[in-house]
């Protein structure tokens, strides 16, 4: 079946290149992209980098007419830290670039018409309207390398579906989504500048294991009946209250581990295997947003927003920090509130407030654990994020700082200075300052502050 | 006709570099003996006239610090005139940034309403996130996407945000373009009208507008801050269309740093038949970049 989609992707190539030959037609076409160095070490020990990454990124879209309109982006990425840090080598081979067709980032084919749009190919769908965490934003999986990091474009994982949208009204469409493609969110090994805890832990336990360990995956199969299916409904009120109805037969895209069993039973030893089995099972997630601009009174000018989701039978380990038990299923609800407001001198301040709200926190006696840290997860999981932004020197630069805040005194904080060396060039400077616990979601990075550099040349 | 005027003025929200055709006829000409209020009624029709459906053009933006070190952004706005009662809608906006490449893509959609109290609805295509992000409007006195124009003088400046009175008439003195180094509008005769703001402390205590007698059309100001001295300049060209004058080259200097801006548009189209469905939540999901 992957074979089938690659096939589509060059057939669609291959049709845009005989159409260029044959009309000799440029006018249509566009062509942009990058070329960017990203170069990131930790904060408080600069012999260490984390990374060096060189990454070329080139679109392309070709208009056949107002209604035909086909897309490509493709980026290549070097990242020359795995070559001269001792420290990651062991991971090199899978982290250092793309790896598999990754480098295709998006090919599809725009249909539009005045009522119905149809984009066919390998594409992102974004759901909701929250800054940096995912709530309905969970069409397409993530690469979290580096730990949610990049840029949203970045980490999420494209995948080959189809999207339908009807507009029955100026306002109104409804949005159609059948995703037969499926890629698992991609973390990072053990010793990698990244690792969520869960990785080092597994690595750590199967060093000790006398025996072998045999991992087994059971992934979506081919075929239709195993596609994701998605919904939308979005609309807007006459007073300017805009929402969306979403729904998703979809998959976690983490896997569950589950312990199939020991061979031969009894206790581990030299010749002793442990079957593992990662497993991405079906959820159903059903959600709505709103969006709603403040226009007059002492509040105008304020921007609410808020989604909400609610996933069903999400697969969750348990047990005690540090080590799973078994995996149990919980019902998810999730909701972000987002304030958005420009105060004095054209200061942007966003603020949003979080819950993550489990359905149960306890199985056979332990605890529900987070699935990136195994450290105890709450019943109630609560997060706030503020953002505020501004720009000097005539929008030439562009510092802004968010910060993310857990109620279990978990930190994320990332201040930034864009400067716009010429049209062409833009220089980037930031931080990542972590704090908390290491059995919570940023703590478990606090020895990885990082200080960045990115230079990106634009064409 | 005063409620032909309030429809019109319904459209003040309209940018300042638009491009527009003029209905042209009688009642929008200045006359003899002209009010300082008629006389910026008819200049705020000139500059938000509605009269065409729909309207599109690629604009080029300019932004010069005054040791002449230079940034481009190039936009394509299309617009489509609805004014339509039943939902208060006025008209609806949408630009994309096509240059630099760095934030190619970057889209806002405007829809503004017949009732000047109403402010508009924004939403942005956020390039960076592949996401539609519904925003409020920046205030009136900040600048405009980093330029020397304030949003209000390209946005949501309306008729009833000031006072008018006619101070003289004369033959304009001539301005010398900084983007194009020729001399436009010498000797034109001109209306001068000082221009206050009703708000109190605003950031700017008076204007002085010089219209061109024969259509009303602004050609130049200048902008007075808060201690009464000349802050800004502001110039503007007119092609003169079968339509009527429409803006084709802006100008705004600061005068305290020196910076300056230039709105150049360029491929103007109108009534290309552009439909609604274009300036939707839908429309900026399409955006690929």
């Amino acid at each position: 079946m992957r074979k089938f989609y690659v096939g589509l992707g060059l057939l669609v190539f291959l049709l845009t290149g005989a159409s260029l030959a044959q009309g000799e037609n440029f006018d249509n076409l566009t062509i942009s992209g990058y070329l960017r160095n990203e170069t990131a070490t930790h904060l408080y020990d600069f012999d260490t980098l984390m990374k060096i990454q060189n990454t070329l990124q080139l679109g392309a879209e070709y208009r056949f007419n107002d209604n035909l309109h086909l897309f490509v982006l493709v980026r290549k990425f070097y990242d020359f830290v795995f070559d001269v840090e001792d420290k990651y080598k062991t991971v090199g081979d899978q982290l250092r670039t793309n790896t598999g067709n990754s480098w295709l980032r998006e090919v599809y084919l725009d249909i539009l018409t005045e009522k119905v749009d149809i984009r066919l190919g390998k594409q992102q769908v974004v759901w909701g309207t929250a800054d940096g965490v995912r709530v309905l934003d969970r069409v397409n999986p993530a690469d979290m390398r580096n730990a949610y990091l990049d840029d949203p474009v970045d980490y999420r994982i494209p995948l080959w579906m189809l999207k339908v949208e009807y507009a029955p009204t100026i306002n109104g469409t409804l949005q159609f989504l059948v995703i037969p493609d499926f890629e698992a969110n991609y973390s990072a090994p053990a010793g990698s500048p990244f690792t969520y805890r869960v990785a080092e832990i597994g690595a750590r336990n199967a060093a000790l294991f006398p025996g072998t360990i045999d991992w087994q995956e059971e992934k979506p199969k081919d075929g239709m009946d195993s596609s994701q299916i998605g919904v939308r409904w979005l609309d807007m009120l006459p007073n300017g209250l805009e929402y969306s109805i979403n729904y998703l037969h979809g998959y976690d895209y983490s896997p569950a581990v589950y312990t199939l069993g020991m061979t031969p039973p009894g206790p581990p030893g030299p010749g002793s295997t442990l079957h593992l089995m990662r497993k991405y099972e079906r959820t159903e997630m059903y959600g709505a947003s709103f969006t709603k601009a403040i226009n007059s009174g002492a509040l105008a000018g304020l921007s609410i927003r808020g989604e909400f989701a609610y996933i069903q039978d999400e697969p969750v380990p348990y047990g005690t920090d540090g080590m799973t038990v078994g995996i149990t299923h919980t019902d998810r609800y999730n909701y972000v509130l987002g304030f958005d407001k420009y105060l004095w001198a054209n200061t942007l301040f966003s603020y949003q407030f979080i819950q993550f709200i489990n359905s149960k926190d306890r199985e056979k006696g332990f605890c529900l654990l987070n699935e990136a840290t195994l450290g105890k997860a709450d019943k109630i999981e609560t997060m706030m994020t503020l953002k505020i932004a501004k720009s000097f020197l005539h929008e030439r630069l562009k510092p802004e700082i968010l910060i993310i805040y857990g109620f279990n005194n978990d930190w994320k904080i990332s201040p930034r200075v864009v400067f716009e060396l010429r049209d062409y060039l833009f220089l980037t400077a930031g931080l990542h300052l972590f704090d908390g616990k290491p059995s919570h979601l940023y703590g478990e990075f606090v020895d990885h502050d990082q200080v960045y550099v990115k230079v990106e040349y634009g064409f | 006709m005063g409620k032909f005027l309030l429809k019109v003025l319904g459209i003040l929200v309209a940018a300042t570099f638009l491009y527009f055709p003029v209905k042209g006829n009688a009642a929008s000409k200045p006359y003899e003996g002209i009010s300082a209020e008629e006389l910026m009624k008819i200049k705020y029709d000139i500059k938000y006239t509605k009269f065409a459906k729909d309207f599109h053009c690629i604009g080029d933006f300019y932004l010069t610090d005054k040791r002449g070190f230079s940034r481009h952004r190039r936009f394509l706005r299309d617009r489509i005139i609805l004014n339509r009662p039943a939902d208060g809608l006025d008209y609806k906006d949408m630009v994309v940034i096509t240059k630099p490449a760095n934030i190619k893509g970057l889209a806002v959609l405007t829809w503004s309403y017949l009732n000047p109290k109403r402010e508009r609805e924004q939403w942005l295509w956020l390039p960076s996130q592949r996401k539609v992000r519904r925003t409020s409007p920046s205030r009136p006195d900040d600048a405009f996407l980093g330029s020397d124009f304030t949003v209000e003088e390209i946005t949501s400046r309306k008729w009833e945000d000031e006072t008018y009175k006619i101070l003289r008439e004369e033959k304009f003195s001539g301005y010398k373009s900084k983007f194009t180094g020729e001399t436009y509008y010498s000797g034109l005769d001109c209306y001068v009208v000082e221009a206050k703001p009703k708000k109190e402390n605003w950031y700017y205590t008076k204007r002085i507008v010089w219209l061109d007698k024969k259509t009303g059309g602004s050609i130049f100001e200048e902008i007075y801050d808060q201690l009464n001295r000349k802050d800004r300049i502001i110039f503007r060209k007119y092609d003169f269309l079968p339509e009527g004058p429409a803006h084709n080259l802006l100008e705004c200097t600061n005068l305290r740093t020196g910076h300056w801006t230039v709105v150049k548009l360029s491929e103007v189209k109108f009534n290309s038949g552009l439909k609604e469905g274009a300036f939707t939540y839908k429309a900026l999901e399409r955006t690929k970049w």
